[in-house]
């Protein structure tokens, strides 16, 4: 398998103390699928035929194993997980009269904050509540944080994703590791 | 030298803690809790600021943010920060103080012979004097006028300085920490709502500590067992040193906190966004001064003030001091001071009798008392030596003339409060005056709010608390959580039996705003000129437009022009209150966005490499892109022009991974392109690509790009890189509003894909070498053909398609390879002398085949302007087609896409002006503009692209391309658009 070049590539590792890392979650396949309005159940059912977990209501993820699904608009159901073939067998599953499937694989990175500070760090860069009782884990929400649109998925109580376009995934941990100084950020690519 | 540091006491001060600070270079001694101010008052003191416009002497006026004359500045270099209030700056060990708006010194200011010119600088004397000669003469005066008067200086070098911004939710918001706003968190905390309380200091309670009992109890021992009610409920959370500053729709407030001085700070500043679901405003009431003759001289201060110096810090103001009051709440005051250990010598006041108890109690302490007095003199220059005292005459409002003189080193002010109604009519209705307190209350709330305590004109200390806790429990029961009805609001019972006087008559400078050097004579003078709105006088006197915005000199400047034109305060009315309520830094607005973190930089999976191989890189948007990879010794034309001759000749690679790419899938989807397109996809064989070109709904060109059919159902859009995200945002619009039947689902792609062009006479026989599982002969891959494949391992998509003119290809595969692609590409390319080529070399080549890209794509050109006609299609309708076929869009008067040679061996600057005149002194009028130039590397000359009026029937006729900004005309030749190959057999093959 050719060797895939992480968008975070350039930032060094440091240690900043344990409060909070910033790390890579490394993408082996993520993929978008598209449902059109009327076809949108026959889409969840045909994604329930596959070992994924449960399939979330709108605005939720669920994961099982190493794969997650995440319904984050109307139809638009984004799914991750560890084999590489993951798009083509999405693609063979949906029918194209049913809905579209899109590989974004190497499209999205996805950055990973964990620690006891993280809900602190991270409150520092978005507009919206993450009071536990606000934003409870299997959350999602589609945010922006320095001009850079994300989906932000909390994981646990102490982590929260963030999927982030390839293109501004160093950025974006720049931002992040520079809001975390007061608290002590580290970075460790996974 | 009056004041001094008591032996003992200070509640905010720690005195195992002591501290050195510089004020003008001399050291001040103090401790960990004191202010700037309270610091400087200790030490004796008295002068510490050089007033505006006259650089009368100031003294510290007040001990809060209403501070108007102790402005200082703190810092260094680029921490420099001007017009820092004494009275809220806490000090520091090291901290670099300096007073402002004095030379030499702020004792001994040689500005200060401004104030002898003081008849004709009076306010709005700019509109009056300094006239002419001519329109010119202005513009002589004003900086020496400006450098005369002001107050801080700036710093231009970078701030090395750390602002933070963050958000904080929650149910209640409570503004203020004084009694009422402690209620209202507890009372709300307690239902368990999720509570922040705010306050200004660098301690809750607020103006308690000047009180000594609330209701029955002693006030220290009610605020120590509310404070640590409320530190035990853990959702509660208090920010101290949080300034509210402006209340914003749908319940959003901004608030800035001064960081707690310590020595390992990193953090200065921090910006808050606080949304609550409710609020209650308990901002708590300013003590307000008199209006009287000699009323800023350094001595001259708030009673409140003087009183909190000495329970707070214990700083004594002076040694000698008289309180002048019009209401009962002085005359505690003034017994306060005299228990804490400032000597009161006289209490002065209008009103026929004293206060019987307190007069009493103030006798104890051996003070004398003055009813049916007022002071109608001060002496003392840089510090307050005597006053005069009149007696006063209630029914004549007139000083009798029999006067006093005593002598005393502080005299503390008390004339009644103004509650801080800022942040209520910045989300609410005009302020209300209510005469029972002679002061302007909240009016009707717009946002959701709640007023409590003395901001709302509720004095008495157990009455604020009561009101508090009755406004928390409201605003938690507003949030669903179960709060006990807590009684009736207290209702405003008057102010300790206030007089009403705000100015005393008598001669003399007597001063309204004292930041602004406003006098009460400016006042007047602007109702005589007319000036006679509230607004008016604003504006024209410039009171309360100062950074203390007039908080201590409003009411008083606005009672002087009701009783000059005759009318009841509330009838002349109030200024409305804006955002915001304290001054905010840039710095704290702007938070860590700045420098290299001003804007996201965006960067190719390729970024790095270009990098590494000395590419200098440019931004494109968010994007950087490589300009050129310049040898050494090579300017950045003779870099391209290399580059862009290797193309020609032999092969070149370029990262185009930023061009916009959108999945474009379904049954719908070439009926969909079809109708955004001008031209046809529907009939687009797959693995073929085309060229399409996008309209605007008003008939004007918008994008163009290549889409390519990969399966039956699935395109790939490209876009260029400036317009991936307004394209992508036009097609989820007509998909979701216009067409929601047609089932096409879209994805942005741009980044999933990694784009490198292959272009040049060896392009096939470098993807040859380069490729595998993929002819890519003529037969294999013809032009505009489509093919996947295999490059170095992983999957790639090979298209043929030439944006430079040459035989090209454009090679995509994911982003995580791009790497490995591309440095296949380069060893594969090694017999050919491949070279890399950037971003100039890119547009030499196209500019030389009259490729249109978004410099002629510039929102006014017409698919006719640009030649492009033959792809408008006639067959089937699209977006912008109506409005492109108006007359006006297709008239031959239009400017149209030409290219120019250069006739004088000069580059033509791009934005020159095409004119027919040859003399630069007379052009004549523009024809047109030039849209994009380079150095033609295949015709040794300069060209250009441009935009000329019937520009496709004028080939041949000589121009002047005219920039007389820059300084150049330079003549021309106007030709066919494409400069090369113009069959286009080099693309072809």
């Amino acid at each position: 398998m050719a060797e895939a070049l992480s968008a975070l590539a350039g930032i060094a590792v440091s240690d900043g103390g344990g409060r909070v890392t910033l790390g890579e979650a490394p993408v082996r396949a993520l993929v978008q699928v598209q449902a059109w309005p009327i076809t949108a159940q026959a889409v969840t059912d045909a994604l329930a035929t596959l070992p994924l977990g449960e399939i979330p209501p709108i605005g939720k993820a669920s994961d099982r194993g190493s794969y997650l699904v995440a319904y984050v608009a109307p139809g638009r159901f984004m799914v991750t997980g560890p084999d590489a073939d993951l798009p083509t067998r999405l693609t063979d599953l949906i029918p194209a009269s049913a809905g579209a499937v899109t590989d974004l694989s190497h499209g999205r990175a996805i950055l990973s904050l964990e620690g006891e500070a993280a809900a602190d760090v991270l409150q520092k860069c978005v507009a919206l509540d993450l009071a536990d009782a606000a934003f409870p884990v299997g959350r999602v929400a589609a945010t922006m944080i320095h001009h850079i649109d994300v989906l932000m998925i909390r994981r646990r109580r102490t982590r929260f994703d963030l999927w982030v376009l390839r293109s501004l995934a160093e950025a974006l941990a720049e931002w992040l590791l520079d809001a975390g100084l007061e608290e002590g950020i580290s970075f460790r690519p996974r | 030298m009056p004041g001094f540091r008591l032996p003992r006491g200070g509640s905010r001060v720690d005195r195992t803690r002591p501290l050195r600070f510089s004020f003008d270079g001399a050291g001040i001694p103090g401790f960990a809790g004191d202010t700037i101010a309270s610091a400087l008052i200790a030490a004796g003191h008295t002068t510490v600021a050089r007033s505006f416009k006259y650089h009368r002497p100031r003294g510290v006026f007040s001990a809060g943010s209403e501070e108007p004359s102790a402005l200082v500045t703190l810092g260094r270099r680029g921490s420099v920060e001007p017009n820092a209030k004494a009275t809220i700056i806490e000090a520091a060990n090291g901290l670099v103080v300096r007073s402002q708006n004095a030379w030499p010194s702020v004792e001994h200011d040689l500005n200060a012979v401004n104030g002898w010119f003081s008849p004709f600088i009076a306010a709005g004397f700019y509109y009056k004097t300094f006239m002419g000669p001519g329109r010119r003469g202005w513009r002589l005066y004003e900086p020496s006028i400006r450098r005369a008067a002001g107050l801080g200086k700036a710093s231009f070098a970078p701030d090395p300085d750390r602002t933070e911004r963050a958000h904080a939710f929650c149910d209640v918001l409570v503004v203020g920490g004084g009694p009422a706003g402690i209620s209202a968190a507890l009372a709300a905390g307690q239902s368990g709502a999720r509570v922040i309380l705010c306050d200004e200091n660098p301690v809750v309670g607020g103006a308690l500590d000047l009180e000594d009992a609330i209701g029955e109890e002693n006030a220290n021992d009610w605020l120590f067992r509310a404070t640590s009610a409320l530190n035990a409920l853990d959702n509660v959370r208090q920010l101290t040193r949080v300034s509210v500053y402006g209340y914003y729709d749908d319940n959003v407030l901004g608030a800035v906190e001064r960081v707690a001085p310590a020595d390992d700070a990193k953090t200065r500043q921090r910006h808050w966004r606080i949304e609550a679901k409710h609020v209650v405003l308990a901002t708590g009431a300013l003590e307000r001064p008199f209006v009287f003759p000699g009323n800023d001289t350094p001595g001259v201060m708030l009673a409140g003030a003087a009183l909190a110096y000495a329970r707070r810090h214990g700083a004594a103001v002076g040694r000698n001091l008289v309180v002048f009051t019009n209401n009962d709440e002085g005359w505690r005051r003034a017994a306060a001071l005299a228990r804490s250990g400032v000597a009161v010598r006289a209490v002065v006041d209008p009103r026929r009798e004293a206060p019987s108890t307190l007069a009493a109690e103030l006798a104890e302490t051996g003070a004398e008392s003055l009813p049916g007095h007022v002071v109608t003199a001060i002496s003392g220059r840089t510090a307050l030596s005597s006053i005069r005292v009149e007696a006063f005459d209630l029914e004549t409002n007139k000083a009798s003339g029999a006067a006093r003189g005593l002598r005393c080193d502080g005299l503390a002010v008390a004339a009644g409060w103004n509650p801080l109604i800022h942040l209520a009519s910045q989300a609410g209705g005009p302020p209300e005056y209510d005469e029972a307190i002679h002061a302007f209350v909240p009016g009707t709330a717009r946002e959701k709010w709640i007023a409590a305590g003395s901001m709302r004109g509720v004095f008495d200390a157990a009455a604020v608390a009561a009101d508090g806790e009755r406004a928390g429990a409201e605003a938690a029961r507003a949030c669903g959580f179960k709060a006990d009805a807590a009684g009736k609001a207290p209702s405003i019972t008057g102010a300790d039996n206030l007089l009403p006087l705000f100015e005393i008559p008598a001669k003399g400078k007597a001063f309204v705003d004292l930041q602004n050097d406003v006098t009460a004579s400016d006042v007047r003078l602007a109702q005589r000129e007319g000036f006679e709105s509230v607004e008016h006088l604003k504006r024209y006197t410039t009171l309360g437009m100062a950074a203390d915005q007039g908080k201590t000199s409003n009411l008083n400047g606005l009672a002087i022009l009701a009783k000059e034109r005759g009318l009841p305060v509330p009838e002349v009315g109030t200024t409305r209150f804006r955002p915001p309520y304290n001054p905010v830094s840039l710095g704290a607005l702007v938070g860590r966005a700045r420098g290299a973190h001003l804007q996201p930089l965006r960067r190719t999976p390729l970024h790095d490499w270009h990098v590494k191989a000395g590419a200098e890189m440019m931004n494109v948007g968010l994007w950087q892109r490589p300009r050129v990879y310049a040898r050494p010794g090579e300017t950045v034309e003779q870099a391209y022009v290399r580059e862009a001759k290797a193309v020609r000749t032999s092969v070149g690679i370029t990262d185009v991974s930023t061009l916009g790419k959108i999945d474009v899938q379904g049954p719908d989807a070439a009926t969909f392109l079809d109708r955004v397109y001008t031209n046809t996809f529907s009939t687009l064989p797959v693995g073929k690509a085309r060229y399409g070109l996008m309209l605007r709904d008003d008939g004007f060109l918008f994008d163009d790009g290549t889409t390519w059919r990969l399966t039956e159902n699935r395109y790939l859009m490209t876009t260029t890189t400036a317009n991936a995200g307004p394209v992508m945002e036009h097609l989820e619009v007509l998909l979701a509003i216009a067409w929601p039947d047609l089932k096409v689902s879209l994805a942005s792609v741009t980044d999933q894909w990694a784009g490198v062009a292959v272009a040049g006479p060896k392009s096939r026989d470098l993807l040859q070498k380069a490729l595998d599982g993929i002819d890519v002969g003529d037969e294999g891959l013809p032009f505009m053909g489509v093919r996947t494949g295999r490059c170095a391992g992983v999957e790639a998509i090979v298209a043929r398609l030439s944006f430079s003119g040459e035989r090209a290809y454009e090679v995509y595969s994911g982003s995580n390879h791009a790497l490995i692609v591309w440095e296949k590409l380069l060893e594969a390319g090694k017999e050919f002398s491949v070279e890399p080529y950037g971003l100039e070399a890119l547009g030499a080549l196209r500019i030389e085949k009259g490729h249109v890209t978004g410099a002629e794509i510039n929102g006014r050109a017409t698919v006719h302007d640009l030649g492009l006609q033959k792809m408008f299609s006639t067959k089937k309708h699209f977006v912008g087609r109506p409005l492109a076929l108006r007359p006006a869009l297709t008239d031959a008067g239009r400017k149209q896409l030409v290219g120019l040679k250069s006739l004088d061996g000069k580059p033509i600057l791009g934005g020159a002006h095409l004119v027919a005149g040859a003399e630069a002194k007379e052009p004549g009028r523009s024809e047109g503009h030039v849209t994009a130039m380079c150095f033609s590397p295949r015709l040794d000359i300069y060209i250009a692209l441009a935009l000329l009026e019937r520009g496709h029937v004028r080939h041949g006729e000589t121009l002047y391309a005219a920039d007389p900004l820059r300084g150049t005309h330079g003549p021309v030749e106007v030709v066919d658009p494409c400069f090369i190959d113009k069959d286009g057999s080099r693309m072809h093959g």
